[in-house]
């Protein structure tokens, strides 16, 4: 009987792809990937001579619903073929990526054994090398493009994150990024920050000799600023949020106990 | 930059797949880019950090690679 273990590579070359993903990619009978770096296609290869992309699978044209949805296919193929497969994902199997979870949802559905292993993303990087903790104030983490068609509401209390604001406002692969949308991203953020507030554009690094990219600027400046196709914005809270005294006395928790 | 000198894309490899090798590259680049067998010019590019010159570095080392795709808005609206 076939069987589907979703896994990613991290985000840096090899460095952090975690012993159990690892065995599933070496193991497997077959390995479908889909990777945004030619080197990794070629170290993919050689950790199973199995190996082989979908990417041909985007076509200029095809939609990519109807993209993901080839690919859920050609995995599920594999799978019906009684055949242990790996799909393996940049970064995180199951964030910023469709297919892993529509395999995985059909995979289930028809009876196979299906499981997605957790692995390194983008915004572990981004935690790790900005040396911010989530935990400390919460955190906000939108699509750049997302966020503004939502008009999503901020809190400036807790962290915010963005992501793809290299490209945000398009909708198609914009390979070499597009900054032009960006005053518009400013002007919205400017309704909740303060012009002069910080903003850090992120770039985590791919390979394992690279540092990541970090550009420290003020939120009214974004728009000029050398914004990577893959940067992420981090903003960090601009006011802090006092404890509501009647939810402490509801919950038992004297004032005192909090900072 | 090739010849008797091993590719960057080899040298990237191993960096990633040995922890030992990270971790000296790490605490010493010029070291262990000195050991590494790479170019002096690929040497100088790595020192350099720049990823995009690296990647132009690797395409033309790698020409028939297929790279790059970014997921788009539509990827997280269906998500």
């Amino acid at each position: 009987m076939g069987s589907l273990t979703v896994v990613g590579t991290g985000i840096q070359l090899g460095a952090q792809l975690t012993p159990e993903a690892r065995v599933a990619i070496t193991e497997a009978d077959e390995v479908l990937y889909v990777v945004t770096d030619a080197l990794v296609a070629l170290w993919m290869e050689r950790l199973n001579p199995r190996a082989r992309s979908l990417q041909d699978l985007y076509a200029e044209g095809v939609s990519r619903r109807r993209t993901y949805d080839a690919m859920a296919d050609e995995i599920m193929a594999a799978v019906r073929r009684g055949r242990d497969v790996c799909a393996a994902f940049y970064g995180h199997p199951g964030v910023f990526v469709d297919p892993s979870h529509v395999a995985i949802r059909r995979a289930r559905a028809e009876g196979y054994p299906a499981r997605m292993l957790p692995a390194v993303s983008a915004e572990d990087c981004l935690f790790a090398d900005l040396g911010v903790n989530p935990g400390a104030a919460g955190c906000q983490s939108y699509e750049a493009t997302d966020f503004l068609v939502r008009r999503r509401a901020v809190d400036p209390s807790a962290a915010l994150v963005l992501w793809q604001v290299g490209i945000v406002g398009r909708l198609d692969l914009a390979p070499e990024g597009d900054r032009s949308r960006l005053p518009v991203l400013v002007e919205y953020l400017l309704e909740f920050y303060p012009p002069e507030h910080e903003a850090l554009l992120y770039e985590a690094a791919p390979y394992p000799a690279c540092d990541p990219v970090i550009e420290d600027v003020r939120l009214a400046d974004v728009a000029s600023a050398p914004v990577g196709r893959l940067a992420t914005m981090y903003v960090p809270p601009s006011e802090r949020r006092r404890p509501d005294a009647a939810m402490l006395a509801r919950l038992g928790i004297p004032e005192t106990h909090l900072r | 930059m090739r010849g008797e000198h091993r590719g960057l894309g080899e040298f990237l490899i191993e960096l990633g797949e040995n922890p030992g090798q990270l971790r000296r590259y790490r605490k010493d680049r010029r070291a262990a880019l000195a050991d590494s067998g790479l170019s002096p010019e690929h040497q100088q590019l790595l020192l350099s950090g720049d990823v995009k010159r690296i990647q132009a570095e690797l395409q033309r080392e790698y020409p028939d690679a297929k790279v790059f795709l970014l997921p788009g808005w539509d990827d997280v609206m269906s998500a």
